[in-house]
């Protein structure tokens, strides 16, 4: 595919996210520190959502879900999903990685080892989130987030982004994908 | 038995007729309300959201206003749209998703939903879950809709 006709954009210089904090919930690796790199020539595709949205994260997770299954077995294989919740008083880490499972196999759910960390490592990647104000307990607030995919590079650089689509076709998506990862790692 | 079945559906069209003479019945309201492409999407958390086209055949705007079923705890009529770069759900305004006489409302991924809040049983791909939409003319319909997994009705196969 020629980079033109790719979904998504770039930003350049490609921001560094390599420092950024989390703490993983997902397999072997539950309850270790991630740093969002992805695997040597693989590409890891992080997202800043909350487990309570019914309608957009879903929606954007499916999609990366049906471009995955689309792509050779090969090139599928060196693609995993991060998924970072927003909402860490209703969302569990465990819950973050079952609810990941429904859709990737090689996921990572993530959550930030504090709030000023989610609030920094937010804003390396350019992620606007808002909690709305809520007693504890209370179960039934709101909260927004951008609902970009960052595709980071095994240096934690994000080399591509695709914005929320809620129609785009999920060749388009696989295609996109392929096409990172040809230009990326040859 | 015959015979017996041949009384109940005499009474139940006598009960029908009954219905439709009288203007205000539900029967009558949702005659100008038609629901397509109804579906649900397969939960992957607490909470999923519920599409559908409404379309209005009538002459007369309506607006639905609620929905009910025994999945879940509560439902509310939401709308997901970007504000200053983030991707917002917000209540619809008074609870109601207008459809203009002889218009389609389309409620769908990213936009305008059903949100089905605190799901009560777990929902597999398939099931087929029956609803109850109410409307502010006064009609309420009983729908049926699949649970599906994909962000599209139809976009796996």
């Amino acid at each position: 595919m020629d980079p033109e006709d790719r979904a998504g954009y770039n930003r350049r210089p490609p921001p560094d996210v390599s420092a950024t904090e989390f703490v993983d919930y997902s397999g072997d690796s539950a309850g270790l520190p991630f740093a969002p790199v992805a695997a040597e020539s693989e590409l890891l595709l992080m997202y800043f959502g909350y487990l309570s949205c019914p309608d957009v994260c879903p929606t954007t997770l499916a999609e990366l879900s049906n471009a995955l299954n689309l792509m050779p077995d090969a090139d599928a294989e060196r693609i995993s999903v991060g998924m970072v919740s927003v909402d860490p008083d209703r969302d569990e880490g465990s819950a973050i990685s079952t609810y990941l499972d429904v859709f990737v196999e090689k996921n990572h759910g993530l959550l930030a080892p504090d709030e000023a960390s989610l609030a920094a490592s937010a804003e390396a990647f350019g992620v606007l989130y808002e909690v709305e104000d809520h007693e504890p307990g209370d179960t039934s607030y709101e909260v927004g987030h951008s609902a970009t995919v960052y595709v980071v590079d095994d240096q934690g650089l994000i080399i591509w982004e695709l914005g929320f689509s809620a129609d785009r076709d999920p060749q388009l998506t696989a295609d996109t994908l392929e096409s990172i990862l040809t230009e990326r790692y040859g | 038995m015959k015979n017996r079945y041949a009384l109940v559906v005499a009474l139940a069209v006598a009960v029908s007729l009954i219905g439709a003479a009288c203007s205000s019945s539900s029967d009558d309201a949702c005659g100008g309300v038609k629901i397509e492409n109804a579906w649900v999407r397969l939960p992957p958390g607490p909470n999923t959201a519920l599409y559908m086209d409404i379309t209005n055949t009538s002459d007369e705007s309506f607006a639905l206003s609620g929905a009910s079923s025994d999945f879940a705890t509560t439902y509310e009529l939401h709308e997901s749209k970007m504000s200053d770069g983030q991707m917002i759900m917000v209540k619809v305004p008074g609870q109601e998703i207008p459809v203009a006489a002889g218009a389609t409302t389309k409620l769908e991924p990213g936009g305008l939903h059903v949100m089905a809040i605190d799901i009560q049983e777990p929902l597999a791909v398939g099931d087929e879950k029956a609803f109850t939409l109410t409307f502010t003319n006064e009609c309420s319909k009983e729908i049926t809709a699949p649970v599906e997994a994909a962000e599209m009705p139809g976009s796996e196969g």
